[in-house]
């Protein structure tokens, strides 16, 4: 079993260290039920109730550099099962806000990186994105009740404005006929922003407030810009 | 009668007891075997005095409730009093447990209470300025209490938050069954305090030469290894008897718990009786408890003595002992088996009616069968051994079952059974009796001779007996009559001695048309009613 | 002493009642008892005796010879599936009994002894499948059934169970219910339980899951180090319960020793569920204007057993999770201070 770390001192322990994070860490009675409800407990010898514990105990520098933080998928079960009503998911968050950014694991930090950058996760161009968008359209367009259907894209003063997950203009181009079925169907006046459209915001995951307040940033500008009063972002 | 009530004890049960029962009007003696604490009791009325004794131990105690009168040492000087009831309510002590842990005591390895002295005294001592780190060792080899873990979490949370150190504390199971507790420790743990508990492993810990401790274990949530060298060690205590506490429980004749409190477990005692009546234990005399436990045990006792002096009629009749003189042979053995203490010498032994319980333990066990208690003599019992309708009617072999019940468990669980409808063998009859060690040989006899096919001895569980050894002596009887009925050829599987609960109906249904069964197998009895 | 002719309302039947009555009864003063069931004795009438070769000490068997001495009693009456519906207090107290049938009258009383008990807590909120799988029982559950018949069975089958897990703390202990208390008493009757359990029935395992044992009885230690060796115990609580394909239950939980998640099958599921307060105490602060304190239990403001209310007390699990003996030491309590405050 990998050991945490070498024999600590309890003189050098400093487990007020942590004790200002609003999650109810302390109060921790160890019963282990987050452990026995958690789907990834055992997964490299993680289990939630060792990060609440090292943050109990102020293990500063061994939760930053494990990997344990950055396997929790969050789906909340530990805090829903919690009888101390500790918020697991957001300590974990929290824990991965202080890893440096750099060493924030690969997949993340690019994607977290380019969106920053470039308005999406995967560094997808403008024409790029439209293009794919309305190539979708047509195929939509050419199905027996969906006779002139079309994208509307940018359109100013429309009712509903609407995000994209990266991976629909990537590998799961098929599934944007969805949503725009059920729009079509029901006659919604939507459309989507032909820049900076990414609804996956991975400052969520990567604990990084700042990120995370840039893209929800542009989006909301988006509404201003094109004067649309409702937001769907289903993520 | 006289009102007065002797209180062993110098503590706030003590005390509160001896308030209490003076607002009541009656006199209270109380005897403390050292200093003790400054004693202002109020005089409340005119007719009631107080007499506190200081440094008095009780040495020698006579007579019965309503009239004991004791004798006490006061500084080599014998004191005598007459009382008509005695409250133990001495203190217990606390043994640190550096030798449990290993440990000797140094400057930097103390007790709990050497630390609540520390803490209380003015200027704390350099002892704590000087340590930043305090690691309690609690309940890690024998478990530990609420009482001790309450203290040891208050300590904490006051250097935690007043003397800003850090507290670790090492347990096994963590003790919060009191009340406030799960608050009490949620609150420590917002002061910083620090728990680390263990499941089967214990921590390793050894004291250096510097008279320091080392401990070193590992943290059963994340695997980690710690240790630690320095800082204040403070070992938890045990709660026990004092040696005094001992003795008062020989001196005045109650059974004592294997820890040496006044009181054994026995739910009759249920909650500050001992076997002998007028003799109560309560508070720290009685049980490790809680300050608050103290003080319900102090209004119990107080209505204890308080039924004694008020209650007019008796709750149940009960059919007191009665010895012939004539024919005693002062043999003792009355005196020597009374569970409740109730047999006085005088020349010969005498039934103290007042204390006696009835439980005729002491007609069945004495050889010469001078003892007597009315309804309990061979003929009466054999009287009620009647053969149901049942037994006589048809061909079909309904086997008659005689089932000498103790009252209190064997007879309300067969009320029980009746009320809830279970099988019950159609020729049972049940004879009740105080207690199955009033069970003697001519009952048995007596039944056999009536024409019972088999014979059931019905008593309480081991320790559940009010009585205390009634079912040992009924057990003995058995045993006895066992071996007979083997050596007269008899089959000895007509007798059967089973015990329950006053509250397994179904059990009694069971036990009873199994041993049914049984004879039914046997066939009837071959000893022929009658002679 | 003088308290002839005053009277005392205990209101609550079980072990608590039961003493009160007969303390007070005891030194001449009128009890009524009020029980809202049709049977007097509360939840320690339907517990279970746990001896094994000898007595365990828990205590359910006393409340028999209470219930006879309240029988036998001229100086108790009972008043047998009613409740208080209306309490005026001015000096005296007039209060109105009524009955489940629907008819009420009307009595007068010196003083009140409030003894309506707990509340189980109910687990069907918890991921364990009460009342949905037949086979996931509570400990209350489980002292009705070995009352009712020596060996345990399973109740979707009746079979005896090969493997029966205990779970401990449910509903005790638990920050997100506001239930910040230890119920003190489950430790003791699951343990005991079973022990029992595995002292008939030799070929059915017994696996415990706790947080932290708590303490209970004299000889805690000898008693423990037996039951350790008997019954398996994993300091885990479970987190999931599902039910298999052949009517078994499939348990999840945490192995710290092992650092492994891990399933386990069971035949029975036993929920220790703590002690809550109970449903009548709306009902009874409206009428009496006694306050709760912050877990919502009857609050004694001066630790003794009188309420916020002049001449209403309180005793039993009504105040808080305790056992049958603290239970009758509590009434004895509330007698005294009865008789106390009747004397003024």
């Amino acid at each position: 079993m990998p050991k945490v770390s070498e024999i600590i001192d309890l003189d050098q322990l400093d487990p007020r260290q942590f004790s200002t994070w609003p999650f109810s860490q302390d109060y921790c009675v160890t019963c282990g039920l987050c452990s026995s409800s958690c789907p990834i407990s055992g997964v490299d010898d993680f289990d939630p109730r060792k990060l609440v514990r090292m943050v109990s105990l102020g293990l500063k520098n061994e939760i930053v550099e494990s990997r344990w933080p950055w396997i929790c998928t969050m789906c909340g079960k530990c805090e829903y099962v919690c009888p101390m009503d500790i918020n697991i998911p957001g300590l974990v968050r929290n824990i991965r806000a202080i890893r440096e950014r750099d060493k924030v694991p690969g997949i993340l930090h690019k994607g977290l990186d380019a969106a920053i950058r470039t308005g999406n996760n995967l560094g997808l161009p403008k024409e790029d994105f439209v293009f794919i968008l309305e190539d979708v359209g047509e195929e939509v367009a050419e199905e027996p009740g969906f006779e002139g259907f079309t994208v509307p894209i940018d359109k100013k003063g429309a009712h509903l404005l609407t995000t994209i997950h990266n991976k629909l203009v990537n590998t799961h181009t098929d599934d944007l006929k969805h949503w725009w079925k059920i729009f079509y169907a029901a006659k919604e006046d939507w459309t989507v922003p032909s820049d900076e459209w990414e609804g996956t915001n991975w400052g969520l995951f990567t604990g990084d407030d700042e990120a995370m307040k840039t893209m929800v940033g542009r989006i909301a500008n988006h509404m201003e810009t094109l004067q649309i009063k409702n937001l769907l972002w289903p993520e | 009668m006289q009102r007065r009530t002797l209180i062993i004890g110098s503590g706030t049960c003590a005390r509160n007891m001896a308030e209490d029962l003076l607002s009541l009007d009656i006199e209270i003696i109380v005897a403390v075997k050292d200093e003790g604490p400054d004693f202002s009791l109020s005089n409340h009325t005119q007719h009631a005095s107080a007499e506190v004794l200081k440094h008095t131990r009780l040495v020698k105690c006579r007579g019965s409730v309503g009239d004991f009168t004791v004798f006490m040492d006061q500084k080599g000087e014998t004191v005598e009093r007459n009382v008509s009831n005695i409250i133990i309510a001495e203190e217990d002590t606390r043994e640190p447990n550096f030798a449990l842990y290993g440990l000797a005591p140094s400057s930097h390895i103390i007790s709990s209470s050497q630390l609540k002295d520390l803490l209380n005294s003015p200027g704390e001592g350099a002892l704590l300025s000087g340590e930043e780190t305090i690691v309690f060792l609690s309940g890690i080899l024998d478990e530990s209490n609420p009482v001790i873990t309450k203290e040891i979490m208050l300590c904490s949370l006051r250097l935690q938050s007043e003397f800003k150190k850090q507290i670790y504390i090492l347990t096994k199971n963590l003790k919060v069954a009191g009340d406030g507790l799960e608050v009490l420790y949620r609150k420590t743990k917002d002061a910083g305090v620090v728990y680390f508990k263990f499941a089967d492993a214990s921590p390793s810990i050894e004291q250096n030469r510097n008279g320091r401790a080392h401990i070193a274990f590992n943290d059963e949530v994340t695997n980690q290894q710690f240790r630690l060298t320095s800082g204040i060690t403070v070992v938890d205590e045990t709660i026990k008897p004092s040696d005094y506490l001992s003795e008062l429980s020989k001196i005045l004749r109650v059974d004592r718990d294997n820890a040496g409190f006044a009181q054994t477990g026995n739910v009759h005692r249920i909650r500050v009786l001992t076997n002998r009546k007028g003799v109560l234990a309560a508070g720290p005399g009685r049980a490790v408890q809680s300050a608050e436990e103290h003080m319900a045990d102090a209004s119990n006792a107080v209505l204890r003595v308080l039924e004694f002096f008020e209650q007019e009629e008796p709750e149940a009749i009960i059919n007191k002992a009665e010895i012939n003189r004539s024919k005693c042979v002062r043999c003792l053995t009355c005196y020597r088996r009374c569970p409740y203490q109730a047999i006085q010498l005088d020349t010969k032994p005498v039934v103290v009616q007042e204390a006696c319980e009835g439980c005729g333990i002491c007609t069945a066990e004495c050889p010469k069968g001078t003892i007597t208690i009315k309804g309990l003599s061979g003929s009466e019992i054999s009287d009620q051994i009647i053969k149901p309708d049942s037994v006589n009617s048809g061909k079909i072999f309904v086997p008659f079952i005689v089932a000498f019940c103790c009252r209190r468990s064997a007879a309300r669980a067969w009320e029980l059974a009746i009320e809830a409808g279970h099988n019950l063998p159609p020729g049972l009859r049940i004879i009740e009796l105080p207690c199955a060690g009033s069970i003697s040989y001519d009952h048995i006899f007596a039944a056999f001779k009536k024409g019972a096919d088999g014979i059931m001895v019905i008593t309480c569980h081991e320790g559940n007996c009010h009585s205390e050894k009634g079912n040992i002596f009924a057990r003995q009887r058995a045993d006895m009559v066992f071996e007979f009925l083997t050596q007269m050829g008899f089959e000895k599987e007509r007798l059967i001695i089973k015990s329950l609960a006053a509250n397994m109906a179904m059990e009694f249904s069971e036990i009873t048309s199994g041993f049914e069964k049984q004879i039914i197998d046997l066939g009837a009895s071959r000893i022929k009613p009658g002679g | 002493m003088n308290v002839n002719g005053k009277s005392v309302f205990v209101v609550g039947g079980g072990i608590a009642g039961l003493s009160a009555a007969l303390e007070l009864a005891r030194l001449g003063v009128g009890v009524e008892l009020v029980e809202k069931e049709d049977v007097l004795g509360g939840h320690t009438r339907q517990f279970t005796c746990k001896a094994t070769d000898k007595c365990v000490r828990c205590g359910a068997c006393i409340v028999e010879e209470k219930l006879k001495g309240v029988s036998d009693n001229p100086g108790i009456k009972v008043h047998l599936g009613s409740h208080m519906e209306k309490v005026e207090s001015s000096g005296r107290f007039v209060v109105s009994l009524a009955d489940n049938k629907g008819s009420s009258h009307s009595c007068e009383t010196d003083a009140i002894i409030i003894t309506s008990g707990f509340s189980p807590f109910n687990p069907a909120g918890k991921p364990y499948g009460y009342s949905r799988f037949d086979n996931v029982i509570t400990n209350l559950d489980l002292e009705r059934l070995l009352r009712k018949q020596s060996l345990v069975t399973r109740p979707s089958d009746d079979k005896a169970p090969e493997k029966i897990a205990f779970i401990q703390c449910v509903g005790s202990r638990d920050a997100k219910l506001n239930h910040l208390w230890c119920s003190k008493v489950c430790c003791g009757s699951a343990l005991r339980m079973a022990s029992l359990i595995r002292s008939r029935q030799s070929e059915t395992g017994v696996t415990l899951f706790y947080m932290d044992v708590q303490t209970f009885g004299r000889d805690f230690q000898r008693f423990f180090n037996k039951v350790k060796n008997d019954v398996r115990m994993i300091r885990a609580i479970p987190g999931d319960v599902f039910k298999t394909e052949d009517d078994r239950l499939r348990l999840t939980y945490f192995d710290s020793a092992a650092s492994e998640p891990r399933e386990e099958i069971f035949d029975l599921i036993v929920l220790s569920v703590g002690l809550t307060p109970g449903t009548d105490l709306a009902r009874l602060v409206a009428q009496l204007n006694i306050e709760l304190s912050d877990s919502g239990f009857v609050s004694t403001p001066e630790k003794g057993s009188g309420t916020h209310e002049d001449g209403v007390f309180a005793a039993g699990t009504v105040l808080g999770p305790m056992s049958i003996a603290e239970s009758v030491a509590s009434a004895g309590k509330a007698a005294r201070d009865v008789v106390e405050y009747l004397k003024i």
